[in-house]
């Protein structure tokens, strides 16, 4: 691949201009947000306690929902202006999500689920030993390769989902509190993978998370509300 | 990739999806099997008689001759005046001609008297031979002698050689028995899967010879000869014959109005039917129109296979209905399986949340549920046929030996291939409903990875 992700550092990743976004058109905007520009290449720790709208913003980011009003551009892509068929496969080969929990087809195997994004990225360059790799260095043993996910422990399952993510290099990776289920040690192990993982890969990292103690290892720290801006803060539930 | 998926997630629920191929592969089974029934059963049936191109009798119903002349069901209204046969048989259209004679019966089996060319021009199937298992046909001139349809061999236990005798009527029990003219088993027929099998066949002479005794000694039953009118309109003919005395008197009556030939004194040739082969089958038409407008005796001609599918035709209204039964039973699991499916959606929703996060789009989704109704529908209809030809390779040797029904082993024809489509269609057609449901789910949910 020549896709260089640190090329043009400095042009936006994501920017979002006058957006606003409700589940319902008859609800007032869960999500107002007048301008938002992340850079590439920049690691944005995003604080956003539960209600402020967090689900939504990941949709946003991720081209899975359009907002009613604004625009969304990623990698200077306006999602609007893509087909539904189109913004799946730009999510497939630019975004990488890494859920709480269950971030696993738990009756595929570890390299199988690895191997399902890649699928989906329409990406066949070396994807079984560029798994390989991933794994290792996220420090899942071999032996555990053909195991269906649904045997792992939680720590291993979220290691294998950040491979699963970065598996087709995205350019954005999206965090949604991925250490929520993991204990304190384990955490910041995972913390350290991941960082390290997104640096090599040179992604936009996008991490929300309620939790404070982790803000330390970002380059910028943002909380959501002053972001959004949410109308109603009890909106989501 | 995507099959991968869904055999794989199937198999992570196989408890359910084994449930629904089980119940599936019933409903398949049941409607396959019977459709397969239904087909060999018509092709069995039209191929009862193959090669006779006319059956002639007295005048009377179509289908009551055929009943009777085929099946050896119902009651000859009459026979033939005696000359007929052999008017018959000289026609020039006329290539072969075959008598049948009924009326007396060996423990409900029907005895039918005939001509020895019966074994030659006698086809059933697709113009199959009627074979010998075991000795010979009987004599052209023999008065004693019998062969055997397959069934009717092994149900009585005769073997080559066994005498037998044989009983006035057509039913099981009957109280007039030709004890002092005893029959001799020469020959048995193997099994054709056609009334044949049931048959007791010998000679005219025979027939003639037994009665003529019987009303040497028999008193009461001196005028009945071998005629099968001696029945007349005694329809319950499968019951006992206590009937008989009282029809008897009546019947005698009946013959008066017929003329002569019926009295006392048997007249060799009276038949009750006629079979004819002709020379040119195209002449087929042209001679049934002859007999049937004949001036000088009054007869029924007809073409087997045209009133066989007639006959099919009226018994085709209890077979649809089994046909509609079955489909709806199909219809049943079809809906149970779509159940199941939208059940599991609830369950899946995170691992469509995953799928959806990696790049599936909603019709990826979509695609994934209706391949998964495909893999349990392919599987089913494999194990639903696999099931049927199971059942049929066992019960075959029973249905043969019970009924003389040969079924073919394989349900497998053009149209099972398409009913097995429609099948698969209708599987197709009823999952649209869970996969629309996660193509929806997916697009108004979005990623909802959380709990």
């Amino acid at each position: 691949m020549t896709r260089d992700h640190t090329q043009g550092a400095s042009s936006p990743a994501i920017v979002l201009k006058d957006v606003q976004f409700s589940w319902s058109p008859d609800q007032p905007p869960l999500l107002d947000i007048p301008n938002w520009v992340l850079n590439r290449g920049e690691r944005l720790f995003l604080y956003g306690p539960s209600g402020s709208g967090k689900t939504s913003l990941l949709n946003l980011l991720a081209g899975i929902i359009l907002p009613q009003n604004g625009r969304v551009e990623l990698l200077e892509q306006s999602m609007s202006e893509l087909s539904g068929r189109a913004r799946d496969r730009f999510r497939a080969r630019h975004i990488g999500v890494v859920f709480q929990q269950f971030n696993l087809i738990p009756y595929l195997s570890v390299l199988e689920n690895v191997g399902l994004a890649a699928h989906f990225a329409r990406e066949t360059d070396r994807v079984r030993e560029r798994s390989h790799d991933l794994l290792r260095r996220l420090g899942l043993p071999e032996t555990q390769d053909h195991q269906p996910a649904s045997q792992l422990s939680v720590g291993q399952q979220q290691r294998v989902a950040v491979a699963r993510a970065l598996i087709s290099r995205p350019e954005i990776l999206l965090a949604d509190e991925p250490t929520s289920a993991l204990d304190s040690d384990h955490r910041d192990a995972f913390m350290t993978l991941l960082l390290e993982q997104v640096a090599e890969t040179g992604s936009t990292l996008v991490f929300v998370s309620h939790d404070r103690a982790l803000a330390s290892a970002f380059d910028t720290r943002r909380d959501l509300r002053e972001l959004a801006r949410p109308v109603d803060l009890m909106g989501e539930v | 990739m995507l099959l991968k998926l869904a055999r794989r997630s199937l198999w992570s629920r196989r408890t359910t999806a084994l449930l629904t191929i089980v119940a599936f592969s019933i409903g398949v089974a049941l409607l396959v099997g019977i459709h397969h029934l239904r087909e060999q059963a018509r092709s069995s049936f039209q191929q009862t008689l193959s090669g006779t191109d006319l059956i002639v009798g007295p005048r009377g119903g179509q289908m009551n001759l055929l009943l009777y002349s085929l099946f050896q069901m119902g009651q000859p209204s009459s026979t033939l005046p005696a000359n007929e046969y052999q008017r018959l048989a000289s026609h020039p259209m006329v290539e072969w001609a075959l008598p049948i004679a009924l009326g007396d019966s060996v423990r409900g089996f029907p005895v039918i008297g005939t001509h020895w060319s019966y074994f030659e021009h006698y086809r059933y199937g697709d113009g199959t031979p009627l074979t010998l298992e075991q000795g010979r046909p009987f004599a052209a001139m023999s008065d004693h002698e019998v062969v055997l349809g397959a069934t009717a061999a092994k149900e009585l236990g005769h073997a080559l050689g066994d005498s037998l005798v044989i009983a006035h009527g057509s039913g099981e029990v009957s109280f007039t028995h030709h004890e002092s003219h005893p029959m001799t088993v020469v020959g048995i027929l193997a099994p054709t899967g056609t009334p044949v099998d049931r048959r007791v066949h010998t000679t005219l002479l025979a027939m003639e010879a037994l009665h003529s005794e019987e009303s040497a000694g028999g008193g009461d039953h001196a005028g009945h000869a071998h005629h099968a009118d001696d029945h007349d309109h005694d329809h319950d003919h499968d019951h006992d014959h206590d009937h008989d005395h009282d029809h008897d008197h009546d019947h005698r009556h009946d013959h008066h109005e017929h003329g002569a030939h019926t009295q006392a004194e048997p007249v060799p040739g009276a038949v009750n039917a006629v079979l004819l082969g002709l020379k040119a089958r195209p002449m087929v038409f042209a001679l049934q129109r002859e007999l049937n407008t004949d001036v000088e005796a009054p007869l029924t001609a007809i073409i087997p296979g045209v009133v066989l599918t007639q006959l099919w035709q009226t018994l085709g209204v209890a077979e649809n209905l089994l046909y509609l039964i079955s489909f709806l039973v199909l219809l049943a699991t079809l809906a149970g399986m779509m159940t199941m499916l939208l059940a599991s959606m609830g369950e899946r929703r995170r691992e469509l949340a995953i799928l959806r996060a990696v790049g599936a789009g909603g019709g990826t989704l979509f695609c994934l549920i209706e391949l998964e109704v495909a893999l349990i529908a392919l599987i089913s209809l494999v194990v639903g046929v696999g099931l049927v030809a199971l059942a049929l390779a066992l019960a075959q040797p029973w249905l043969a030996a019970e009924f003389g029904l040969f079924i073919a082993i394989n349900p497998i024809s053009p149209q099972t291939a398409y009913l097995m489509t429609g099948i698969l269609g209708l599987a197709l057609l009823m999952g649209l409903v869970p996969a629309l449901a996660a193509y929806r789910r997916t697009l108004s949910e979005g990623l909802n990875s959380g709990v």
